[in-house]
């Protein structure tokens, strides 16, 4: 079960790489994102797999969507080849790709604390509210940034305004 | 057996993810997309991490991995979006203004 997942998520990000259309794109996106909530499932940490799929999926993936289709992106798609891009993107790829290769069979000891007999959800949060509270009020004050952000960052500017001089519309001196 | 399988499928997604963002021509969305994939790739190797050594600290990385990918993506498509006001189009070829 777990080879079926993990080939199915290989193929499913070859194929949102691939397509033409970047409606597509997105909708392979989720399926990737459902075939790691699925793995996450097979590994019994059924919390983050359930976070997934509502978080990744039902916000993340929507949004896209949304800018995709507020954009219109499926009908521009114009081939501007950036093919003298080329050599130095193959020296990128071949040095990333060893360093990566490299890390394989070394081994790696950490010392942390451990987890007790419990499940996904009571070793989370046993950590999260105690230790590194601190984590987690750091991650809403940036989902707040984010939020004032996006807002700050869409408003359209308005050049359609009348702004008014009160005091020197209602004067009376002549100039 | 499943660890190594689900370690190896992520350093792939992740390889696979950096060679499409490298070899991208056609549009920027694209580009957040793969980022997302590999922010995915990422979270599985965490995941086997706690299973196989025990640590609770690769699921909170996880937890915070996540709202930092869904705080990036909101930021990312609103930048994308006053670009594309401002330019009008989204291709990668548009970003060469400083060329000349």
């Amino acid at each position: 079960m777990t080879m079926i997942l993990c080939f199915n998520m290989m193929i499913t990000s070859l194929i949102m790489s691939t397509t033409k259309s970047t409606m597509y794109s997105a909708m392979w996106l989720m399926m990737a994102f459902m075939n790691a909530a699925l793995l996450l499932t097979m590994l019994e940490m059924e919390f983050l797999a359930i976070l997934m799929m509502i978080v990744y999926v039902g916000a993340i993936a929507m949004l896209f969507l949304f800018a995709i289709m507020m954009l219109n992106l499926d009908s521009m798609n114009n081939t501007h080849e950036n093919t003298n891009l080329l050599p130095i993107s193959m020296l990128i790829m071949m040095m990333l790709t060893l360093k990566t290769l490299e890390q394989t069979n070394k081994n790696h000891t950490h010392t942390m604390t451990s987890m007790e007999n419990k499940n996904n959800l009571e070793n989370m949060s046993t950590h999260m509210y105690s230790n590194y509270s601190s984590w987690f009020m750091m991650s809403s004050m940036m989902l707040l940034m984010s939020m004032m952000a996006a807002m700050i960052m869409s408003n359209k500017e308005q050049h359609t305004t009348i702004k008014q001089q009160l005091f020197t519309q209602l004067q009376r001196h002549s100039k | 057996m499943t660890h190594e399988l689900i370690s190896t499928t992520s350093i792939l997604m992740m390889l696979m993810s950096m060679c499409s963002m490298l070899l991208n021509f056609r549009n920027l969305m694209i580009l957040l997309m793969t980022m997302e994939m590999m922010l995915l790739a990422l979270c599985l190797m965490l995941s086997t991490h706690t299973h196989t050594l025990l640590l609770t600290l690769s699921t909170m990385m996880i937890l915070q991995m996540l709202t930092i990918a869904a705080a990036e993506t909101a930021m990312g498509l609103s930048m994308l979006m006053t670009y594309y006001r401002t330019r009008g189009t989204m291709t990668l070829k548009s970003l060469n203004l400083l060329r000349g």
